[in-house]
């Protein structure tokens, strides 16, 4: 009976549960997801992208008389251009935030304490010249030359402080740094003739066409053919072919309407290639990453991320220990995700989703209102959404604006292993353990008080054993500073940063470097040889060469002898100074396998969180850098020299951030502490000591214990 | 003539090994913390584990004990009446700095009920009413940083925590020394750790009481 019922239970049990499984499947095949009613993607479908007319600045089409091709007019029959060119900091490069909130034309004299840049960046020295300038260093033009290359078009390079396009700026008596450029071999200031240059307008096709042809477009800026820039960037592509006489256009490949294919084009949202042709030049294909240290790979040179998918092991570097990298250069690459998924258009229907507490009301937890594709197309704003970092020059209005890793990431359903995860999250930032390491060099010093024969500063890397960029080198990597730094939560965390000294010549109180003209000509003669002062002065094996190992300025016979040639060029008071400018690390995500895990990494005195770091080899001229002011970063801890005259930095364990356990020690605290325990125990034996004494005295005397 | 009376009652003997070894631990996995590479190579993340786990046995011993004294009504053993610290206090002290030495009979007897001699109870008042509690609090607002943030934050956050736990650990150690060391100034050097084994002790008072004296 009782065997009876339990096979009637049980049969019961399973049935009802045959059948409830059975409707959770069917429930499951009837679900509609996102996933499920995505479109696939056709191969070899036609672009939506229509053919394109290509007209002239004038509305011409660009057949016509062979002209120059204008983005902004041919773009601008479906986009509207203008309001691109406006919303845009690529091109701005921080003019408008001079005109957006501009009073009136005085402000936009400022234009130069925003374009990349006039503050000194260490890496170009270089910056546009001020109309309040004494001297003419960099006018615009020189600028476009020099900074083109990495600049997109629009913006100061297409038009004037005072709004007008370049093209129209009409030359006065008085040298500006909008109409002249200064003549290197004679020091004296010249009109530029923008009636023949033309302006840079926006360049659609640098970062919107596939496989754009960067080399053309900037040899164009180079040759000061400003107005052919974009027109440059299709070389590649054979729609317009370089001639002696300037360009050509390849008429096979208009139709009758002068327009042009999208199939030949292949315009896109941009691809991250287009990205690197300005920020990273580290390839993103099948083949093995490869990559140098310069300036035209700029975020390896400043901080040494590379954003690609591929394994570090299949690298063409020389990795140090290169068969255990498993981990992908980024993780995120790793993942498929591309630039724009993250620094996206801010109006993008795709992305601006708001969430509950962002600019929404409470009661709503999804604001379903979209712009439409088509206003978006029309008017997609050009700004795109981008993080914190230290290095951010422009556009700081939009710091932040990107999804930073806990809007995508829920670091709390995971960390299992990590006890006081609140704590950790609130104190570190996500890279801190994510990037523990970089595996490629970066900069770490930049000396401008003496110029190697080439005329370059003197550069130092980190991160390799060896010549920067060369083969046989081992590249073994650099961990990242500790620096606290405002984040995208607006919370001040522990953050992996890339520190750059440099040290520099200014003319008496200004804060600013001297012209490098100034600089060049008194360590150079006419010939390009050095100086015979200087040679005097700084050739220690009197080789009559002045090698890179002799180029320090370490005493105070040198440092006089670079015053007094500095003096000679019209440097009033020459006197060094010395920055130190972070830059925040926020790629080169490593996988979770080779993030930090281990306590040890941080809770012990000599551990990442509190290791001295190197700086540079020496302090030229002994002076001692400072953070750069404003870059929202804080350096707990002080820059010391060791006993070899090489400059460190050394985190303070201070208690008033953060407490680390293992790794903080407690000056008076433990020496308290230790005396109480010492004087106890010093009681405690000559108390037991004198007992075992006076006991076996009164023994040997026969008394009792 | 003395008699052998039961002293500590088996609770009392095992609720007190349990806070001697927890003390011990905590000292030894909160050394390995604080001087990861010092002399006791626990390895920091053990530590920490060893630390959190003997602290919440400990916390909850001294809860235990403190309602086993309260409900037993033998609260006022540990606490010292004024004349225990003067003249008592004083002629306890004048023994151990004196009379030890010259091989004086130990000037107080105790009971079960007495168990505790004038300094003893002014010292056991303040390590059970001050140090104690200071540890616990402090250790279990460091422990719960992350679930009473704001409490944390009120003490004034780790930097203030942190500090007063690590004083509060140096003044344990030194007091575990002297406690230990105490221990052998009884009858014998093993009779005070035999009777916190055993829970037996001669007393000479239990005697003359047991003979009606």
């Amino acid at each position: 009976m009782k065997n009876l019922i339990l096979i009637s239970v049980t049969w019961l049990l399973g049935g009802a549960g045959g059948l409830y499984a059975q409707d959770t499947v069917e429930a499951d095949e009837l679900r509609v997801t996102l996933k499920s009613i995505r479109p696939k993607l056709i191969p070899g479908a036609k672009s939506l992208h229509p053919d394109v007319v290509f007209l002239t600045r004038d509305g011409r089409k660009v057949l016509d008389d062979n002209g120059a091709l204008s983005l902004e007019k041919s773009c601008g029959a479906c986009h509207d251009t203008q309001y691109i060119e406006k919303h845009n900091y690529h091109a701005q490069v921080g003019l408008s935030e001079a005109s957006i909130e501009a009073a009136g034309p005085q402000e936009h004299a400022q234009v130069g304490d925003f374009v990349m840049l006039r503050g000194f960046d260490p890496l170009i020295y270089r910056r546009l010249s001020r109309s309040t300038d004494e001297k003419l260093d960099l006018g615009k033009a020189a600028w476009i030359q020099l900074l083109g290359p990495r600049h997109v078009g629009g913006g100061p390079a297409f038009r004037a402080q005072n709004g007008k396009m370049l093209e129209d700026l009409k030359v006065g008596a008085e040298v500006s740094p909008e109409t002249h450029v200064l003549e290197p071999k004679t020091k004296t200031p010249r009109p530029w003739d923008y009636q023949k240059s033309g302006g840079v307008e926006l360049n659609c096709l640098l970062c919107h066409m596939q496989n754009p042809d960067n080399r053309e477009r900037i040899d164009a800026l180079e040759q000061g053919r400003f107005r052919w820039a974009s027109t440059a960037t299709l070389v590649r592509s054979g729609i317009v072919a370089r001639t002696e006489a300037g360009f050509t256009w390849n008429r096979k490949m208009f139709d009758a309407r002068g327009a042009v294919t999208n199939q030949v084009l292949k315009l896109s949202d941009p691809p991250s290639d287009n990205c690197r042709l300005c920020h990273a030049k580290a390839c993103r294909c099948s083949d093995p990453v490869v990559f140098e240290n310069s300036l035209q790979n700029w975020s390896a040179e400043t901080t040494g991320t590379i954003f690609s998918p591929e394994p570090m092991r299949k690298s063409g570097m020389n990795l140090s220990g290169k068969p255990s990298l498993n981990s992908a250069w980024d993780v995120h690459a790793e993942r498929l995700l591309g630039c724009i998924d993250c620094h996206h258009a801010p109006n993008n229907p795709a992305y601006n989703q708001k969430d509950a507490g962002e600019d929404m009301q409470d009661h709503l937890r999804f604001d379903a209102r979209r712009l439409g594709i088509e206003a978006y197309l029309r008017r997609p704003d050009h700004n795109l959404v981008k993080g914190f970092v230290t290095q951010t020059v422009v556009a700081r209005a939009y710091d932040g604006t990107m999804r930073g890793c806990r809007d995508c990431h829920r670091p709390e359903a995971v960390h299992e292993f990590l006890p006081f995860k609140k704590t950790h999250f609130e104190k570190l930032s996500c890279q801190t353990c994510h990037i523990p390491k970089i595996f490629a060099p970066a900069r770490s010093s930049t000396d401008w008080t003496l110029l190697d024969a080439d005329g370059q500063p003197l550069v130092a890397h980190r991160g390799v054993s060896g010549e920067i960029n060369d083969p046989l080198s081992i590249i073994d990597g650099y961990q990242p500073v500790l620096l606290w730094h405002v984040d995208d939560q607006d919370v001040c965390r522990l953050g992996p940063h890339n520190l750059v000294t440099s040290w520099f010549w200014s003319q008496g109180d200004q804060e600013s470097p001297i012209r490098y003209i100034d600089l060049y000509n008194a360590l150079f003669e006419q010939d390009g040889g050095y100086h015979p002062q200087v040679i005097a002065g700084f050739d220690a094996n009197s080789d009559g060469r002045i090698g890179l190992d002799e180029l320090r300025l370490d005493t105070d016979e040198k440092i006089n002898l670079m015053k007094k040639r500095l003096e000679t060029q019209g440097v009033e008071q020459p006197t060094v100074r010395a920055l130190m400018h972070p830059y925040t690390i926020a790629h080169g995500v490593l996988s979770a396998d080779m993030a930090v895990k281990s306590c040890d990494e941080c809770h012990r005195p000599a551990a990442r969180i509190g290791k001295m770091y190197d700086l540079a080899r020496y302090a030229p001229a002994g002076v001692m850098p400072r953070l750069l002011q404003g870059s929202d970063c804080e350096m707990a801890g002080t820059v010391l020299t060791d006993q070899d005259g090489a400059l460190k930095y050394k985190p303070d364990l201070g208690i008033e951030k953060l407490y680390v356990h293992g790794a903080v020690r407690l000056g008076w605290t433990d020496l308290l502490g230790l005396i109480v325990l010492l004087a106890t125990g010093l009681g405690v034996l000559l108390h037991g000591g004198l007992r075992g004494f006076t006991t076996r005295m009164r023994k040997s005397r026969g008394g009792g214990s | 003539m003395s008699a052998k009376v039961l002293f500590y009652s088996l609770y009392e003997r095992i609720w007190h090994w349990i806070q001697a070894v927890s003390v011990v631990v905590l000292l030894a996995s909160g050394f390995a913390i604080t001087f990861v590479d010092g002399l006791i190579p626990l390895g920091f993340e053990t530590s920490v584990h060893l630390h959190h786990v003997v602290g919440i046995v400990l916390v909850v011993n001294a809860a235990l004990a403190l309602f086993y004294n309260v409900t037993g009504g033998v609260l006022q053993r540990y606490i010292p009446a004024l004349e225990e610290i003067f003249p008592l206090g004083f002629k306890h002290a004048g023994y151990y700095l004196f009379g030890i030495f010259k091989g004086e009979a130990h000037p107080f007897d105790k009971t079960p009920d007495k168990r505790l001699l004038p300094l003893q109870k002014v010292t056991y008042f303040i390590v059970l009413n001050l140090l104690l509690p200071l540890m616990m609090v402090t250790g279990l607002l460091k422990l719960g940083v992350d679930v009473v943030p704001g409490w944390v934050a009120l003490s004034g956050g780790l930097k203030v925590l942190g500090p007063l736990h690590r004083l509060g650990a140096w003044l344990f150690a030194a007091f575990l020394i002297l406690h230990v060391y105490m221990t052998t100034t009884g009858t014998t050097i093993w009779s005070n750790l035999a009777a916190m084994i055993t829970g037996y002790e001669h007393s000479k008072t239990c005697d003359q009481e047991d003979r009606g004296a």
